[in-house]
């Protein structure tokens, strides 16, 4: 699941970085040697599935039955996931682990990776969380009793 | 859904990992002996001038050996070797023209050739024979670059032969300079009083190279810089070098691709190879079996507690395939300071101060007996998808 989870975020890795790309695969920094887009993908998927099931199955009204109803919770879940990607990472950034190992002394350097590039990541997990709300969204729409035909 | 993102996902370059076989090496447990002999010709008067860079230099480095070494005896050395029966501070102190002549031996003429055999001789593999001497050869009037060539077989002749009973043999020369007031001798024989020049003169390092490397990790030639340290050269056969691969960030054997670019790094510790730093990080001098492989540089690491001294940064480019590669750091050519310090006639000294006559040729010579030792050293590494 890390590489499935690392190569699709990676294709937002000009956006946010090839360092900190790295640094979330666990190959960059020896305060982080595990693949951080596994947790951050399951929780993206993860609450995206939640916001198309409470959408469609606990919500489930008829007034938000078209395509700016969905488009509302869409945006919900595009700000957690913003909010949840960049927080996750930022943490990381606040607690010292964006480190590397300078070859030639071994002592620890700060890894080329600043607040921007966090706050694209928090985007980047934004757009796959629009991306994998909207393949949710025409898996699960079938079987709403009210909701059946949002978006279209 | 999972199938077509994964789809895609596959289109995105794949992780490779790296490894390594071990390598054994040789790590010498014992302390070496070392001789320390100083060339005491006529030729070699005017380096002994009071605070001349020759015997501080000397001083200096032997005395920083006496903490590596088991015993350490001094050596004078013309036709013959002269012991020197007391301790180190006697013996710089000694280092004049007129304990020189009272030393004995023949210090009117100087056969090079013999004198190095005979230090040559001294080597085994626990001891090292360091020669201190100006090297210059007492050219003939006539027929000068016959002997010159008659020089160079010589001295191939004798490292071959001493590369026979030391198998592990090291050579390594250092070229230095120091104020110079005395005669300079002519090939002709006559001769001119130079005042206050400064000179070149020579540090020749015979040893086991596993022992040579031990005592240049820790007294680094780099310490000799403050007595004009002009050059250096080295010659040994291939050594094994110990060396470990990792990713970039030196924390894994797992490589992610950049932008389908794979950035690998090699620690190793190159101290047997014996070749100075400027030749192991002059990229030229390293190649790989497979030609799209490229070397972006070789650093130092300056971290004393690494068992590595330098790490290499390479890169396998998007799109090469590779299972197993070797990086070679091939032998060094000649260093350019051994023709620009050399003189092959001897003849206008205010010229070629800073020249040695026939310099050249004598380190040819060392060259040549290590002429089939194409290679320094290999990286065989393995790489596999993941």
């Amino acid at each position: 699941m890390g590489q499935f989870f690392g190569s699709i975020y990676c294709w937002f890795e000009d956006f946010f970085g090839l360092g900190l790309a790295d640094y979330l695969w666990g190959v960059a920094s020896p305060m982080s040697p595990n693949n951080s887009f596994i947790g951050i993908g399951f929780s993206m998927f993860g609450i995206s599935l939640a916001m198309v099931l409470v959408f469609y199955y606990v919500v489930n009204h008829p007034r938000l039955d078209n395509w700016w109803g969905w488009l509302i919770f869409l945006g919900i879940n595009a700000v957690i996931n913003f909010i949840v990607g960049w927080q996750w990472v930022l943490k990381d950034y606040y607690d010292n682990k964006m480190v590397g190992i300078d070859p030639s002394t071994n002592l620890q350097v700060p890894l080329n990776i600043g607040e921007s590039e966090i706050l694209c990541f928090g985007v980047s997990n934004m757009i796959l969380s629009i991306l994998v709300f909207i393949i949710f969204s025409f898996i699960f729409k079938w079987w709403s009793s009210n909701c059946s035909r949002a978006p279209f | 859904m999972l199938g077509v993102i994964s789809l895609f996902s596959c289109i995105k370059g794949n992780k490779i990992e790296v490894s390594s076989n071990p390598v054994d090496v040789e790590v010498p447990s014992k302390k070496p002996s070392v001789n320390i002999f100083i060339e005491n010709s006529g030729s070699m008067d005017g380096y002994m001038c009071d605070g001349s860079q020759l015997k501080d230099a000397v001083y200096d480095y032997v005395s920083e050996l006496n903490r590596y070494t088991d015993t350490t005896r001094l050596y004078y050395v013309n036709s013959k070797i002269i012991m020197y029966n007391d301790n180190l501070t006697s013996y710089i102190k000694d280092l004049n023209p007129v304990s020189f002549r009272k030393a004995g031996g023949n210090t009117a003429n100087t056969d090079l050739g013999t004198i190095i055999a005979s230090v040559l001789e001294t080597v085994n593999d626990t001891t090292i024979s360091i020669f201190v001497s100006d090297c210059i050869l007492d050219l003939p009037e006539k027929d000068a670059q016959k002997f010159l060539t008659n020089c160079e077989i010589r001295i191939k002749d004798e490292v071959i032969n001493a590369q026979k009973r030391v198998p592990d043999l090291g050579v390594e020369i250092l070229e230095l300079s120091s104020d110079f007031n005395g005669k300079y001798f002519y090939p002709n024989g006559s001769v001119e009083i130079l005042k206050d020049v400064q000179r070149p003169y020579y540090i020749w390092i015979f040893g086991n190279k596993n022992y040579l490397a031990k005592l240049n990790a820790a007294i680094p030639f780099s310490q000799l810089a403050k007595y004009d340290l002009r050059g250096i050269v080295a010659f040994t056969n291939q050594s094994n070098v110990p060396f470990d691969i990792y990713n970039n960030a030196l924390t894994s054997k797992t490589i992610i691709p950049a932008h389908g670019d794979y950035h690998i790094i090699i620690q190793a510790d190159f101290s047997t190879t014996l070749q100075p730093d400027g030749i192991v990080q002059d990229k030229r001098n390293y190649s790989f079996n497979n030609s799209n492989l490229i070397v972006d540089g070789i650093y130092p690491i300056t971290d004393s507690k690494s068992k590595y001294s330098h790490y290499i940064k390479f890169t396998i480019p998007k799109g090469t395939n590779i299972a197993q590669d070797c990086l070679t750091f091939n032998s060094p050519k000649m260093p350019s300071w051994v023709s620009e310090s050399n003189d092959d006639t001897g003849a206008n000294i205010h010229e070629n101060t800073n020249k040695t006559t026939g310099i050249k040729y004598l380190i040819q010579g060392v060259a040549d007996a290590y002429k089939n030792e194409k290679v320094s050293t290999t990286f065989n590494f393995n790489i596999k998808r993941k």
